[in-house]
């Protein structure tokens, strides 16, 4: 059984050493023949689209139009796009040796940003390092330091896992989550829950200790919300989504519902076609709060209806489901490992961002990966994918 | 190898994945497709407002043309409540505090337009959010400027400029035109009921009364409207030009009235209000009160005239009312308090009662009919045959009721006539021209003895006659506020003795003495000016009873072509005359007015020129007051002509002074004043303007001795 999942071409040139770089169109296992062009063709066009929505909600209802957020979109997509080739081309297997530090770093990181005075306010989350006329989330980058340090240290475990190994594992994943979790920045606490359960889970863990780990993650979730830990809107956030009919009729266009009411509004409103390119009503009167980043997939929704959104969904499913080819594909459990933290972390993403805007999720500050306004949230995106590539393409070397 | 287990458990996790990316399929499906043109419903009203545009009103216009009520253009200081809420606290205090400084130069001290008063405004529900809220109304041009001029001090004032009712005759035909305010809650939600295609809003003016009240469908103009896209905190985005309606003008109607007919009814009434209460009667000065008239065409029932005293000035009622202002018009005095006026009025005695002016008297002013009212008992007797054109009663004065068991006093009922000893022998010719009440008792007398008697009738045989004449019923006039007036009959008293006196009484029954007074116009009988006059005009042509009515024609504004409505007569009743009979009544309404033995208006009527334009007519002097508490009696006079005959007669008028004497004598010569008028075709040269200063007095051949008022 277990033998279909082997990688069905096993190459006589395996074992060959590296060749220089200007043999490698003689050399079947070189990296550069093993590209992944659909989800390079896939993440280019969900980029770019990102880009054009983000126009579609930022330029104002009329001329002149406002370009400078889709100029710094833009200027981050070029920077992210130079970033994730340079990450592809850099053999992931070397991060097996320094993902101690990639992992501290990011811990170290969590850790200055909670320092007032190093750290900005905002939102009434302390999680932003203001660089200049940049803002450095470091919560964004920590998804990836942890998934990092998880797959290093499993790897080196190599599939022993007795229970002082899971428990270091938890560790490695417990220092990030509790310090993002101290900004407090509950969606990205969530969604590395979920993620670093989906690694326990698939780095052969077993589901005794998995059933009572996910016991741990329910009663530590309620105990969480139960607390002091989260802020009034939070918690108002939570109670919009638990009584939406309620909420929508009662406290109507007012507060959180009233951004779930906007939202929906927007998304219904596309229907089958959509309101057209620049057309929506809610877009272009800015109904919608927050559009531009955690919003944009209402101006999808809108202005290109069931069809365009649809499509968008598709996409975005088709570089999920890359993801986890690769993951499939990888030569090694590090690989793996870093793919399936990658594809959790994006299939979270977006269930929980575009779920949001739709009613079947709580609204959570989690934007929507390639789409959502943010530089560092659409860098620690396209780094990913390029780790994702360089998995990719060394799998015959 | 652990390897093959970790991609079998990605399996796991591919599911995951799918199942999430499938939950949001069908949630995207369900809200696009399935709920989509919902939200998208919601979309639309969260993202539109709709401004509404009012239209002014339609004009008013006299069957010739002539402007009675127009627009004119006020200029308004208003604030944009949208960009005022932008201003900090500190500079929309100092906008506020400059704007009452600036418009109080322009006002009287005791009434100076305060900061708060301004607050209060803009936090007025009454005015909506999307159109600039009115500060000041009727600036100078000088003002309008400044403002322009000014502009930068003044942020988020806008100057605006806004109709309202014009009257360019003042007080010309005010209680038939009407006057217009504010629309009331009650009016509003009413109409908002009702489903009007012109619908209102909460700042719309409405007609009050008159033809503005009772023509508010036309001319209520169509209100135009903007719609707006807005964003979230309702600023306006843009307009959708698609959308945009410009509000229309209401309809012009034109009145069936002659504006110098109706100038010379007015001037009339009023002079010879002004001139009797500078004449002596049995009591001392007349009071004079008020006094109302009507003219109606006989052809068609239209209405050439009307009018009523006291009257008022409709422009002081634009821009809604001052106390002073609304005391004055319930003739109670200027100072004193508005909150409880209607007690104030309801402590006075009902005979020390104001004169209020906004009673239209014309249609709602209740009087006995005297005399005037013999044309009806002249008919109902033929109809009845008591009497025949020839039937001659011998009349001494007064009138003995047959089979009467009282003392002689009581059966005794006297004429005017009673100490000249009478007139002697009269047929009804005679007795009309000179109102022999005997003639007309014994009709009332012989009326009862014919049902009660000689049961050959039923108890309001009499009233079912006299009731052709549209007496006792609303004649249905296209003006709102008339009454019906009061026909007694047998059952009517039996009512109104049990309520009076909480039992049926002997007082409730009918009597020969009941139908004798009713005979002659008097006891309990009502009727208003305008029912009278519609009589009369019945008489005049023939036998047909119209419906009154105002209105000529309907146009659309300012396309005189277009008559979307015109004036279609109705008939009430029609009155059968016996040829002979119709001879002689019409030949005693002639004599009335002509040098005849004891015609009773030949002195108003003296040197008319009735060979170019025959009148005839009946004066009426109707009893007013009780035995104990005696006053002065009502004047009438009823006219019509040409009275040449049936199809020639075109004006039938009626004109009452209130405790002001005999018909003859007070409200004959305002009839043959009017009559005059037209028949000498001085109808142009009749001075429209003399009625803009209530004072002037006219007559100046007849001196006001001793006028203390």
């Amino acid at each position: 059984m277990a033998a279909s999942y082997k990688p069905r071409l096993r190459p006589a040139t395996r074992h060959t050493v590296r060749r220089p770089m200007a043999n490698f169109k003689r050399n079947p296992a070189s990296p550069f023949r093993h590209v992944d062009v659909v989800l390079v063709a896939c993440v280019a066009a969900v980029t770019l689209f990102g880009a054009l929505m983000v126009y579609s909600t930022t330029r104002g209802a009329t001329a002149p139009y406002d370009t400078s957020y889709v100029n710094r979109v833009i200027m981050f997509m070029v920077i992210g796009g130079v970033v994730m080739a340079g990450v592809a081309l850099f053999d992931y297997r070397k991060l097996r040796d320094y993902w101690p530090f990639i992992y501290g770093g990011t811990v170290l990181l969590l850790a200055l940003v909670l320092v007032p005075g190093i750290g900005s306010r905002s939102k009434g989350t302390q999680g932003w390092f203001q660089l200049g006329p940049f803002q450095l989330q470091p919560s964004e980058l920590a998804k990836l330091g942890m998934i990092i340090g998880f797959a290093g240290l499993a790897s080196q475990f190599r599939g022993d896992l007795d229970t002082s190994r899971v428990a270091m594992l938890l560790g490695v994943c417990a220092v990030p989550m509790v310090l993002v979790l101290m900004q407090p920045d509950l969606g990205t606490t969530l969604v590395s829950v979920a993620v670093a359960f989906a690694l326990l889970l698939v780095a052969g863990v077993r589901p005794r200790i998995l059933g009572v780990l996910a016991v741990v993650a329910v009663l530590g979730t309620t105990m969480v919300l139960t607390s002091g830990v989260l802020q009034q809107y939070q918690r108002d956030r939570l109670a919009t989504f638990l009584e939406q009919e309620k909420s929508s009729t009662l406290k109507a266009e007012q507060g959180t519902a009233y951004n779930l009411t906007q939202a929906k509004r927007a998304i219904g409103s596309g229907g089958l076609w959509g309101k057209g390119l620049f057309k929506g009503p809610q877009t272009r009167l800015q109904n919608v709060p927050e559009q531009r980043t955690d919003f944009i997939f209402t101006a999808v929704g809108e202005q290109l209806g069931f069809v365009g959104s649809g499509a968008l969904l598709a996409v975005l499913a088709a570089i999920v489901w890359r993801v986890w080819r690769t993951a499939q594909l990888a030569r090694d459990d590090f690989g793996m490992l870093i793919c399936t933290g990658i594809m959790v972390m994006l299939v979270i993403q977006i269930f929980e961002n575009i779920g949001m805007t739709m009613g079947i999720m709580p609204i959570t500050g989690i934007p929507l990966p390639f789409l959502s306004y943010g530089g560092s949230a659409l860098l620690t995106t396209l780094i990913s994918m390029g780790l994702v590539l360089s998995v990719h393409m060394r799998r015959f070397s | 190898m652990s390897s093959d287990n970790s991609r079998h458990r990605l399996g796991l996790v591919a599911i995951t994945a799918l199942s999430l990316f499938g939950a949001l399929f069908a949630r995207l499906w369900f809200l696009q497709i399935v709920e989509g043109e919902t939200l998208g419903q919601q979309v639309l009203s969260n993202a539109q407002r709709v401004v509404v545009v009012p239209a002014p009103r339609g004009r008013i216009l006299d069957r010739n043309g002539v402007v009675l009520v127009d627009n004119r253009q006020s200029i308004v200081v208003a604030i944009d409540t949208q960009a005022f809420g932008d201003l900090a606290k500190d500079e929309q205090a100092r906008v506020l505090e400059r704007l009452s400084t600036y418009l109080n130069r322009g006002r009287p001290p005791n009434d100076p337009l305060t900061v708060k008063a301004i607050q209060n405004r803009l936090h007025d529900e009454r005015f909506s959010r999307f159109r600039p809220v009115p500060v000041a109304e009727d600036l100078t041009v000088d003002q309008e400027i400044y403002f322009r001029e000014q502009a930068d001090r003044f942020p988020s004032v806008v100057v605006e400029r806004q109709s309202l009712r014009q009257y360019p005759y003042g007080s010309l035909a005010a209680h038939l035109l009407g006057y217009v305010g504010s629309i009331s809650e009650e009016e509003y939600t009413r109409l908002k009921a009702a489903g009007s295609p012109k619908p209102y809003v909460q700042s719309d003016e409405i007609g009050k009364s008159g033809v503005e009240s009772s023509y508010e469908k036309y001319l209520r103009g169509m209100p135009g409207k903007r719609v707006y896209e807005v964003d979230r905190s309702n600023r306006v985005v843009r307009e959708l030009g698609s959308q945009r309606r410009t509000p229309k003008q209401g309809d012009d109607l034109y009145l069936a009235i002659d504006v110098r007919v109706q100038a010379e009814t007015e001037i009339s009434l009023r002079q010879g209000i002004l001139q009797r209460r500078g004449e002596q009667g049995e009591l001392g000065y007349y009071p004079s009160e008020g006094g109302a008239a009507a003219v109606v065409d006989p052809t068609n029932g239209q209405v050439m005239a009307m009018a009523s005293y006291p009257t008022y000035d409709p422009s002081t009622l634009v821009g809604g009312i001052s106390c002073p202002v609304w005391r004055d018009l319930q003739g109670l005095p200027a100072e004193g308090s508005c909150k409880t006026i209607d007690k104030e009025i309801a402590a006075i005695p009902a005979a020390d009662r104001p004169a209020s002016k906004l009673v239209n008297r014309a249609i709602a002013g209740l009087y006995p009919p005297g005399s005037t009212f013999k044309l009806a008992t002249a008919y109902a007797s033929l109809k009845l045959g008591l009497i025949t054109p020839e039937t001659t009663i011998y009349d001494p004065g007064y009138f003995l009721i047959p089979g009467c068991k009282g003392t002689k006093d009581d059966c005794r009922v006297s004429s005017p006539s009673a100490e000249s000893g009478g007139i002697g022998n009269v047929n009804l010719n005679a007795a009309l021209t000179a109102s022999s009440d005997t003639f007309f008792y014994k009709l009332g007398n012989d009326s009862w003895a014919l049902h009660k008697q000689q049961n050959k009738v039923g108890p309001t045989a009499l009233q079912d006659e006299i009731a052709k004449f549209g007496i006792g019923e609303k004649t249905g006039i296209d003006v709102a506020g008339e009454k019906a007036g009061r026909l007694p009959d047998p059952d009517w008293l039996k009512n109104f003795d049990k309520q009076l006196n909480g039992k049926a009484t002997e007082a409730g029954n009918w009597q020969s003495g009941a139908s004798i007074n009713l005979a002659i116009g008097q006891g309990d009988v009502l009727v208003t000016p305008l029912q009278m006059a519609n009589a009369y005009a019945a008489f005049a042509n023939g036998g047909t009873l119209y419906q009154p009515g105002v209105i000529d024609r309907i146009t659309p504004f300012n396309e005189p072509g277009e008559i979307t409505k015109s004036y279609a007569p109705k008939v009430l009743h029609k009155l059968d005359f016996d040829p002979v009979a119709y001879g002689a009544m019409k030949d005693g309404f002639a004599g009335v007015t002509q040098d005849r033995p004891n015609a009773t208006a030949k002195g108003a009527f003296a040197d008319f020129p009735q060979d170019v334009w025959p009148a005839a007519g009946k004066t009426g002097t109707a009893q007013s007051g009780t035995k104990t508490n005696r006053r002065e009696d009502h004047s009438w006079f009823v006219g019509y002509g040409p009275a040449s005959d049936a199809a020639a007669a075109r004006y039938s008028a009626a004109v009452i002074m209130e405790h002001s004497g005999q018909g003859g004598s007070a409200s004959a010569p305002a009839v043959r004043r009017i009559f005059q008028t037209i028949a000498t075709n001085g109808l142009d040269a009749v001075d429209l303007r003399a009625l803009l200063d209530p004072n002037v007095v006219m007559f100046t051949n007849t001196p006001a001795a001793g006028a203390e008022n």
